[in-house]
């Protein structure tokens, strides 16, 4: 049996004495998708942030490609890309000075050709010299988006990622995480409100309410619910009670 | 229409932008111009109203001159690196621009020719400055020539300062990077553009981690804040005080501010890089040093600066040096101590 790309036992976590998040445990195998879902305030991001390394967890266990994230981070982080939010990126850096550093920091001798492509058909090129303080919103995010997959991952953190993306940029980018799946076995892990990102795109997904995983749908479930009118819509209803 | 020799002078043959700029030169000063006479009668008016001062002044005036020109070569000299940093640098970025829209920038010119072209134009001012203080120099030891004021040894120790200073000057001009090619004008219609083949892959590097906590200190410097800062020190100069009194003081509190500010924005650095690098396989002791290496500099060169406006108020030179020492030491510590408690006391790993 191989070895999950993310796995959480039993995860605890919180900010000081509010406890956020209580018995988180999913894995996520080699080439998945995973979509998680939400309303506003119920943990999605303090999950991303404990996965990340951002957040200490109160209890229990996370491992990245088999090394704990507590333990031997430093291995944990190299399977890791983490896209921040795009107000977290440093102001005073030009967006290729944020590139440099990612690639130093995963001991890359440089950013490699694809993520570059990838710029391009996202047509950032033309702000790879700019002060990332002077980006809108959008072109942030496209650049956490780069920073997340540099050096090629196994396992890719994306925090509302298509939030301030054209519709246009939001298909490249859906397109190249699907391609990059498939082809380098990596996984990903988003928070997401968008519904149809579940429906076209994940192979799993888990809901999120008050801090606890309410349900998850497995890869059979959703190609279930895709072949039925408005399934997760209904599927979603159910769970929440609406 | 002026005329222009057959012959152009063969030394200035291979290299056709000084040839042009020559010709130039002569073409003005054979139509007579009355601006160019009128600079040109300004600047012997420069030079001949100090001189005929100091000849016409007693001998206790002269020696007071000499004495000040002897004790203040330091000064003098930093004043002339600076702006010999300046000239070069600025001169450099306009050469760089103008050559792509010169007339003659279709022509084929070897890259000796090109080298020695760009680093003449490059100089110019800095080689007028040397010619200038050339000329003072050696108005100075004519004029001294004829009175009985001892030996110039401190006054040719001062001149020789601020040649050397404008020299380094110089030549430390090409440390600041240059212009990116997005910042050149497009090119002329004598000359293709050069078609760009997508921009340059991003090699692996730490120079903007090095270089946050700089730009974080100029980004806390804006010009109202600098105001806000510089008003209330010189009002607190005393009436009566001299300028080389008001100067020091401000010059002492804008390093001691400068100072601070850049250990603040180490801190403030340090802490933003930890928090944004905490899912990135960086080791805390490998961040510390990337953000470091360019503040110890600055830290040594604000710490330097420091020492020198001590030994200009008349601190002894060794007091100075020890004083400047000490001052980078303890600030150094500081700022290394903020940036290693920043980058780790990272949590989650």
């Amino acid at each position: 049996m191989s070895v999950p790309v993310l796995a959480l036992e039993e995860l605890n976590a919180g900010y000081g004495r509010r406890t956020v998040l209580s018995g988180i445990s999913f894995s996520i195998e080699r080439g998945q998708w995973y979509a998680l879902l939400g309303p506003n305030g119920c943990g999605k991001s303090t999950l991303l942030d404990c996965v990340a390394g951002r957040l200490r967890p109160e209890a229990g266990r996370i491992t990245i490609t088999g090394h704990s994230l507590l333990t031997d981070p430093i291995a944990a982080k190299r399977r890791l890309g983490y896209g921040c939010a795009p107000d977290a990126l440093p102001g005073l850096l030009t967006a290729r000075q944020c590139l440099e550093i990612h690639a130093y920091a995963k001991g890359l001798p440089q950013v490699g050709a694809e993520l570059m492509h990838l710029a391009e058909e996202l047509r950032f090129s033309a702000y790879l010299e700019s002060f990332v303080d002077t980006l809108s919103l959008g072109t942030r995010q496209k650049l956490a988006i780069l920073l997340a997959l540099v050096g090629e991952p196994d396992l890719i953190v994306l925090d509302e990622a298509f939030n301030g993306l054209d519709p246009a940029s939001a298909l490249v980018l859906k397109t190249h995480l699907r391609r990059r799946l498939a082809q380098t076995g990596a996984s990903l892990l988003l928070a997401t409100h968008a519904i149809d990102i579940v429906e076209y795109q994940a192979d799993r997904a888990g809901l999120l309410l008050d801090g606890r995983l309410r349900r998850e749908w497995s890869a059979e479930e959703i190609q279930d619910l895709r072949s039925q009118p408005r399934g997760f819509d209904a599927a979603l209803a159910e769970t929440i009670g609406v | 229409m002026h005329s222009v020799p057959d012959r152009p002078r063969p030394r200035l043959a291979s290299t056709p932008r000084l040839l042009g700029a020559y010709y130039t030169l002569r073409n003005r000063w054979r139509r007579r111009n009355r601006g160019d006479r009128v600079l040109l009668a300004g600047a012997v008016l420069l030079w001949a109203a100090p001189v005929a001062w100091l000849a016409g002044c007693s001998r206790a005036a002269l020696l007071d001159s000499c004495a000040w020109l002897s004790a203040h070569g330091l000064e003098l000299g930093a004043a002339g690196f600076a702006g010999a940093v300046v000239l070069v640098s600025r001169r450099r970025s306009v050469v760089r621009a103008e050559a792509t829209r010169s007339w003659l920038a279709a022509l084929a010119v070897t890259r000796g020719s090109a080298f020695l072209e760009a680093r003449t134009l490059e100089w110019a001012p800095a080689c007028a400055w040397l010619g200038m203080l050339a000329v003072a120099g050696v108005s100075l030891l004519a004029v001294a020539a004829g009175r009985d004021i001892g030996s110039l040894h401190g006054v040719m120790k001062t001149a020789g300062t601020l040649v050397a200073a404008v020299v380094v000057g110089g030549l430390c001009s090409y440390l600041i990077p240059p212009g990116r090619d997005e910042d050149l004008p497009p090119g002329s219609r004598y000359v293709p553009h050069r078609r760009r083949l997508g921009p340059p892959l991003p090699k692996a590097s730490q120079t903007g981690l090095a270089e946050w906590p700089v730009r974080q200190l100029f980004a806390t410097l804006r010009p109202k804040v600098v105001t806000r800062a510089v008003v209330p020190v010189l009002l607190a100069v005393p009436l009566g005080a001299t300028a080389d009194s008001a100067l020091l003081m401000l010059g002492v509190t804008a390093i001691s501010a400068a100072l601070l500010l850049l250990i603040v924005s180490v801190a403030r650095a340090s802490h933003d890089a930890a928090r944004w690098l905490r899912p990135a396989p960086v080791r805390p002791s490998v961040l510390c040093r990337a953000l470091l290496t360019r503040v110890l500099v600055a830290l040594g060169l604000l710490a330097a600066a420091w020492g020198i406006l001590a030994a200009s108020a008349g601190m002894m030179a060794s007091d100075a040096t020890l004083g400047s020492a000490a001052l980078w030491v303890v600030c150094a510590a500081l700022a290394v101590g903020l940036t290693w408690f920043a980058t780790h006391r990272r949590v989650g790993g």
